[in-house]
């Protein structure tokens, strides 16, 4: 990865279903492949020993890749599970959990319904705001998801991740300047998921003009 | 009659719904920054504990749920109080204790504590078991809107122990707690409008419940949209979208599904190409897991030794975590 532009966007990717050894054996093809800033560990599905347990297994992983490791929702496991911080989902239910992450992890907000919640979580300290991942199955049309992006992209510095469904969305979430781009299923509903993280990218390199 | 025996074997196998957390955030969360003035409606000291109780903060969620109660016998608190004891989080795990806490939370019309009593009546925890007071606690708690409580009430209407069998009943309380978003009463009220058991039989419904389910990633619903997508059951036929929700489910796990992508990978269906070392692998990892299949056996059977060594090694890499080998 060393040719890549420094303005380009880079990819956050949140960890495959499955067990956890299945998993893991995607993430470690998956890191080879890809230049990925940021793994968040999607702990929905598992229980407090389980995510510590993947969390151990791939640490080694994204410290070799430089990539942070991030714990989906489970602000509370973070410094027992050695983890760099907290993505949250839920986004202001959850912002009591963002004094208890500062300053010394990662602090995520996700899940923010508004402008007005995005400017919120900027104020309490979030290292990013994530816009367009489906919260309960449900996500906004592209191009609301693109208007967000740019309105964040032109007026704040705190780095904004965009969530692509698909591939077909990397370009213009890209074009809309995202700092980042985040992928689960576009990946991993693919049956040869590493080629769909080359095509994403090959995106990032091309679309950031 | 298949469904019957689907949905009483849910009932059997005991697989009544217990979330692992009970207590409901309080409706009304600060505004960040802003003190909002205390009303009937809004407690910030109630979200003090419960925030506390979130971050795992857990002896200062008993002092700070306890402060409440002994102020002013805050139902919200005493639930609180009753899940702290129930987990044994930072208190010595006492079973007695939270049902009691529990008892006066129910009593004051917490819906939350409703349900946690009423499923410690269904297990026995902390109290003799008694699945009629269960049923009856399932039901204060459903009539309020609790989605869990409505779901193991639905089972308890199927089982017909408390209540006489009554599936009308069921599918109506499967339905209260599918439109909330619970998968598995999606999933259930998707088996009862296929089969016509308990509602009008209707195809198309019961694929849009298991639509909802699969977008909420409910593995075995996924795996029943997967058939319904690429067979057209209920919905438009669509191999390809039918292909990927395969490929999710056996991403998720499903045995069936993983052998259903193993033959799409065979064949180079629904878009995907043909791939013999992939769908072997998808097979061997799914016969692992107990689900066989003898037609895709005898496939694999005449298959050479080359794309079975392929094959062996992609598993014991998805068992083991290790790299993918090189192919």
């Amino acid at each position: 990865m060393s040719r890549r532009d420094p303005n380009a966007p880079r990819l956050v990717l949140f960890s495959p279903p499955g067990e956890a050894g299945f998993a893991a054996s995607l993430l470690a093809e998956a890191f080879e492949a890809a230049d990925i800033a940021s793994l968040i560990l999607r702990t929905d599905a598992l229980g407090e020993s389980e995510i510590l347990a993947r969390t151990k297994g791939l640490l080694p992983l994204a410290a070799k890749a430089g990539a942070a490791l991030v714990l989906e929702a489970r602000a509370e496991l973070v410094a027992t599970a050695s983890a760099d911080g907290a993505h949250l989902p839920d986004f202001p239910a959850q912002s009591s959990l963002f004094a208890s992450l500062k300053p010394r992890f990662i602090a995520g907000a996700a899940g923010l319904a508004s402008r007005h919640d995005a400017m919120s979580a900027g104020e309490m300290g979030a290292d990013y705001v994530m816009f367009g991942e489906p919260v309960s199955g449900k996500r906004p049309p592209l191009d609301t998801i693109i208007e967000r992006v740019s309105w964040w992209a032109e007026i704040f510095q705190i780095p904004c991740i965009a969530f692509a469904a698909s591939l077909d969305e990397v370009a213009p979430l890209v074009r809309a300047g995202a700092d980042f781009i985040a992928l689960d299923e576009a990946v991993w509903a693919s049956e040869a998921p590493l080629k769909s993280l080359a095509e994403a990218m090959i995106h990032l390199q091309l679309e950031r003009a | 009659m298949k469904m019957r025996l689907a949905i009483f074997g849910l009932v059997f196998a005991g697989l009544f719904f217990a979330p692992e957390k009970i207590s409901a955030k309080p409706k009304s969360a600060p505004a960040p920054a802003a003190t909002p003035a205390p009303t009937e409606e809004t407690d910030p000291n109630i979200d003090l504990a419960y925030g506390a109780y979130q971050r795992g903060l857990y002896l200062y969620a008993f002092t700070e749920a306890t402060r409440r109660v002994n102020a002013d016998q805050d139902p919200k608190a005493m639930t609180l109080l009753g899940e702290i004891y129930a987990g044994g989080l930072g208190v010595a795990l006492d079973r007695e204790k939270a049902f009691e806490w529990y008892r006066q939370a129910a009593e004051r019309g917490d819906r939350e504590a409703m349900l946690a009593l009423g499923l410690a009546y269904l297990q026995g925890r902390g109290v003799a078991p008694d699945r009629a007071e269960a049923g009856k606690l399932f039901t204060a708690s459903a009539e309020k809107g609790n989605a869990v409580a409505a779901y193991n009430l639905a089972l308890l209407y199927l089982e017909g122990q408390v209540y006489p069998k009554d599936i009308a009943a069921a599918a109506k309380w499967f339905h209260l707690a599918a439109e909330q978003d619970l998968p598995d009463a999606q999933q259930a009220l998707a088996t009862l409008y296929k089969e016509g058991q308990g509602v009008k039989k209707d195809a198309a419904e019961s694929t849009r419940w298991l639509a909802r389910a699969s977008t909420l990633r409910h593995p075995p619903s996924m795996t029943e949209y997967a058939f319904a997508v690429y067979n057209g059951q209920g919905t438009p036929k669509d191999e390809a979208a039918g292909a990927k929700w395969f490929r999710l489910a056996a991403l998720y796990g499903n045995p069936i599904a993983q052998n259903r992508l193993s033959f799409i990978l065979v064949n180079g269906l629904g878009g995907f190409s043909k791939d013999p070392v992939k769908a072997l692998a998808w097979h061997l990892y799914a016969r692992s897991k107990g689900d066989s299949s003898p037609t895709l056996d005898t496939v694999f059977a005449k298959y050479p030794d080359s794309v079975k060594d392929s094959a062996e090694k992609i598993v014991h890499a998805w068992e083991t975590g290790g790299p993918l080998p090189r192919s």
